[in-house]
């Protein structure tokens, strides 16, 4: 199994300057080497349009808690990298600073002594050991780097990864020192070995320090941040946000417990995001994180069918039609006319809102027509708390009506009969209250009451909920 | 310490101003002193005639110290003066008066003294060693090294030495050291041309160069210096120039210091780097306060700088054969013509500079100074640093801050550090 | 040079020899000054004397 990466989602200007921040304040981390007398600065950072390849290995562990996997990586990319810093060109200058260090490695207390103690051992140079900088500029680029990497992945520990073997194949050293040969290949020759040190050790070292910062972050702070990236994220992924942008949580929280269920699997492997809150990591979904999607839940109706423009993207929206057609004029053969007004029924599509009429253009139903059509919808609606796309459900809802009426369809009636009255479809609280009730109830007979289950195999002809 | 061992050279008439190491010491001293950084408590006493001793306190963010033991033999009691009979100007380092080497530098008992000298830091343990033996008249043999304890099994422990041989006579020093750090080897040489050594004619100008060689790191260093020191005709003001050159790194370094006065000294450095062409200009200058109860008499000084010619000449320059006879008839023939004929040699001009130089230095070494403060600035660097050494009481005191008053990334002057540092001896 | 035909184990032992004396430099260095100091006068003082680095009176 490999990914897919999508490289330029990452290449973004917020992110290669997050990057050169991040790498500014990584490379000049504690004491900079004495052969530099400046701090090393990025000029330039492009990652590229060539993306890295990775290729599952082995998945060694996988938790809630813990990842242990083998991957084969590999990069030829485009990316490059451009640096200056000075570079200080007295050999006897170094020399001095080698002896200081070596006793500040060894002082076991203070910093004064090794200071005095390298001035006492240090012949004193005269003019041999003057300050002499060279500014360097060096550009980095086509990395060829392949390896097989081991990553560790724990709540407690933090991440940590692990390079199986040197991943440096090649890169290509570019300096002010071109021109002069030995310097030159004397620069290729040390960058290459620094930078495998950068692989087997610092790399390591920072994405490990890195991931401790999120680890250590509560579980509050961290689905805020999750709540807050949705906003911001590509529009190239589908989105809750996509099926209606006004109020991009409207899917209730027990189908967004079910969808991310069905997906944990690929999204524990997700490189790019967060964990979700998913079934797999129940754990996460704390209280604080449901009672805020149940919360913003609170605002939506239950009582409509939805359509997206993914419905008309992916050409479903006639089947969907069909059977909103075919349910309504079977309801509407099976009580006879009566003469009474026909119920209204709004069905959303994507942005625009608009009203159907019945199928049948039938000006007017009898009473008992309405307790079915009543069911009918309130099937919908618990449709609904199973999948993000209510529409694509319809065709289930004839199957489960029988089920479902047969222990709440006087209650819903009353119900209905008050939504009807009203303008349009809204609900007061205490009506959301008891629909929520009601809802759970249904979500308790169904899982609980598996023997029930059967009549949903009819549904296999209706698409997979979860298809986009 | 370093004033001890300063005192054993001068008993043991080693002169450590004949080498290539000292070469641009005043520059050093005036430009590149060292600033307390934290506050500093050294006790030092001389325990028996040959042995010294002296501890440490300093205080920066925790307390450290260190105990000090040296071990002479050579009994220093016309040198080492405790602090509260000590003249300021044997102990502070300042202008250097290039004297040359007086061809008397005989052993006084024909006997080869040793220093031993031991420091212990603590807590650290690092342990500072050094062993000084005069080989023969004119060649003597130092060794340093450090070693820092193996406190657990995970560390190493760092040994340092560097050995130092140096030869030196009237006209050169030779100085050849190795260190064992990346196995450095270092050869120094110095030569003093236009000294006449039976003269007091007080130019000299010397010139000497260094060579390095980190045999384990490659480490090449190599440099080149020229001194001019002599002293103004008019008034006897030395001063002194260099020029220090570094091929391997293209920088060059002119200083130009003068003791405009008695209590006053000038100084200024221009570093100049023919391959990167950066430049820095150091102004420097120190300025000594005289004890509120001994101000020479400048009046009588003077006076004596023109009268006290003759006095001078018949005191050193004239091998008289006969002291008591100092009436010029009643010596014989023979007698008189060599007086005569060492009265030609002499140009009157040069003997009221030699005169007034002697004078000067006479004057300065009898001063007694209470204080004194040093101040010098980088143009370049924007720093500035003061230092503020004297007497209180029996207690020599320094203290110092340097700042960079004019600092890229922050506002205002920016204090790099400054401390206070206390010392008693007995 | 005759360290090449060392074994393993006497180059070990070797580079104890040379820990441990240097270990033994390390802090026989003070007394030694000290005891030299000691030696060298003639009226043998004793040793908070020595020791001390406080003025005595």
């Amino acid at each position: 199994m490999s990914f897919k990466i999508n490289w330029n989602a990452i290449e973004k200007q917020s992110l290669s300057s997050y990057t050169t921040e991040l790498l500014n304040e990584a490379l000049n981390v504690g004491k900079r080497p004495n052969i530099l007398s400046s701090d090393i600065k990025i000029v330039d950072l492009n990652f590229g349009n060539i993306a890295p390849d990775f290729e599952i290995l082995e998945i060694g562990d996988l938790g809630p808690d813990r990842f242990r996997g083998i991957f084969k990586f590999k990069y030829y990319g485009d990316a490059y990298i451009t640096v200056n810093t000075k570079v200080s060109a007295s050999p006897l200058k170094i020399y001095n600073d080698n002896i200081l260090d070596e006793l500040n490695e060894k002082k076991n207390s203070d910093f004064a002594n090794s200071e005095e103690v390298a001035d006492f051992i240090t012949p004193n140079f005269n003019v041999s050991d003057c300050d002499f900088d060279i500014p360097l500029n060096l550009t980095l680029s086509k990395f060829k780097l392949s390896s097989i990497i081991i990553i560790v992945f724990s709540k407690t520990k933090g991440l940590t990864l692990v390079f199986k073997n040197d991943p440096l194949e090649s890169i290509e050293v570019s300096s002010t020192f071109d021109r002069i040969k030995p310097i030159a290949q004397f620069l290729q020759k040390k960058i290459e070995t620094q930078i495998s040190e950068l692989f087997k050790e610092f790399l390591p070292s920072l994405l490990y320090k890195f991931s401790l910062k999120y680890t250590t972050q509560s579980f509050d702070q961290f689905h805020k941040d999750l709540l807050n990236e949705e906003q911001d994220l590509e529009d190239k992924r589908v989105l809750l946000k996509d099926l209606d942008p006004e109020q991009p949580l409207r899917i209730s929280p027990g189908s967004l417990m079910r969808l991310t269920r069905l997906s944990s699997s690929r999204q524990t492997l997700a490189l790019g995001g967060k964990l979700s809150c998913d079934r797999m990591n129940d754990y996460i979904v704390t209280k604080t994180f449901a009672n805020a999607i149940l919360a913003s839940t609170n605002t939506f109706n239950l009582n409509k069918i939805q359509l997206s423009n993914a419905d008309f993207q992916y050409g479903s929206i006639g089947t969907k039609l069909s059977i909103i057609k075919n349910f309504q004029t079977r309801s509407f053969l099976k009580n006879s006319y009566d003469g009474s007004k026909p119920k209204r029924r709004t069905i959303k599509i994507g942005m625009k809102s608009r009203n159907k009429k019945n199928v049948a253009s039938s000006t007017d139903e009898d009473s008992t027509s309405q307790s079915n059509v009543s069911t009918a919808s309130t099937v919908v609606d618990q449709q609904l708390t199973s999948t993000p796309i209510i529409s694509k459900s319809a065709p289930t809802s004839p199957l489960l009506f029988n089920k479902s009426t047969k222990k709440s369809s006087s209650e819903i009636y009353k119900d209905q009969m008050m939504y009807s009255t009203k303008n349009g479809y809204h609900i007061d609280k205490s009506e959301q209250l008891k629909i929520k009730n009601r809802r759970l109830k249904l979500d308790k007979l169904i899982t609980g009451s598996p023997h029930h289950l059967p009549t949903t195999n009819l549904v296999v002809e209706a698409p997979p909920p979860y298809t986009l | 310490m370093d004033y001890t061992q300063r005192c054993f050279y001068t008993a043991s008439n080693w002169n450590d101003e004949n080498s290539y190491e000292s070469i641009l010491a005043t520059s050093k001293n005036l430009l590149n002193f060292k600033i307390p950084d934290r506050f500093k408590l050294n006790i030092s006493s001389k325990n028996t005639e040959y042995s010294y001793s002296s501890v440490t306190l300093s205080q920066l963010n925790k307390l450290s110290g260190s105990l000090a033991y040296m071990y002479c033999s050579a009994d220093l009691k016309d040198e080492y003066q405790s602090s509260k009979n000590l003249q300021l100007q044997s102990v502070l380092q300042g202008y250097r008066l290039i004297q040359p080497s007086s061809s008397s530098s005989l052993l006084k008992t024909n006997q080869r003294p040793i220093l031993l000298y031991g420091k212990m830091y603590f807590p650290s343990q690092f342990l500072e060693a050094m062993i000084i033996k005069r080989i023969s008249l004119n060649s003597q043999l130092i060794l340093k090294f450090i070693n820092t304890p193996k406190l657990n099994k995970l560390q190493n422990s760092t040994s340092i030495m560097t050995l130092y041989y140096q030869k030196q006579n009237e006209k050169s020093s030779q100085d050849f050291i190795f260190c064992t750090n990346e196995a450095l080897f270092g050869f120094r040489n110095l030569y003093n041309i236009g000294n006449n050594s039976n003269s007091d004619d007080s130019s000299l100008l010397s010139i000497g160069f260094e060579l390095w060689y980190a045999s384990k790191s490659m480490s090449p260093g190599i440099s080149t210096a020229l001194r001019y020191s002599t002293h103004l005709s008019s008034s006897g003001k030395p001063l002194t120039m260099t020029l220090a050159i570094n091929p391997l790194l293209g920088s060059i370094e002119s200083t130009y210091a003068i003791k405009t006065d008695l209590s006053s000294t000038f100084i200024s450095k221009y570093d100049f780097n023919i391959y990167s062409y950066e430049s820095d200009l150091t102004l420097g200058f120190d300025i000594w306060r005289y004890a509120s109860d001994s101000k020479p008499n400048h009046n009588h000084n003077q006076r004596e700088k023109v009268t006290g010619g003759k006095h001078q000449f018949v005191n050193t320059s004239i091998p008289l054969k006969n002291k008591n006879s100092r009436n010029f008839n009643n010596l014989d023939e023979l007698e008189q013509e060599e007086i005569v004929n060492s009265f030609m040699q002499v140009k009157p001009n040069k003997l009221i500079i030699e005169n007034n130089s002697k004078n000067f230095i006479n004057d300065l070494n009898s001063a007694n100074f209470t204080s004194s403060l040093k101040c010098f600035t980088s143009l370049k660097k924007n720093e500035l640093g003061l230092l503020w050494e004297g007497k209180f009481k029996d207690w020599l005191l320094t203290t110092g801050l340097k700042i960079n008053y004019k600092d890229n990334n922050s506002i205002g002057p920016k204090l790099y550090g400054y401390g206070l540092e206390l010392q008693y001896s007995s | 040079m005759s360290g090449l035909n060392l074994s393993e184990e006497s180059k070990e032992r070797f580079g104890k020899v040379i820990e441990s004396s240097k270990n033994i430099a390390h802090y026989a260095w003070l007394p030694l000054i000290l005891y030299l100091g000691w030696q060298s006068t003639s009226n043998k003082p004793s040793l908070i004397n020595l020791l001390s680095p406080l003025p005595t009176a």
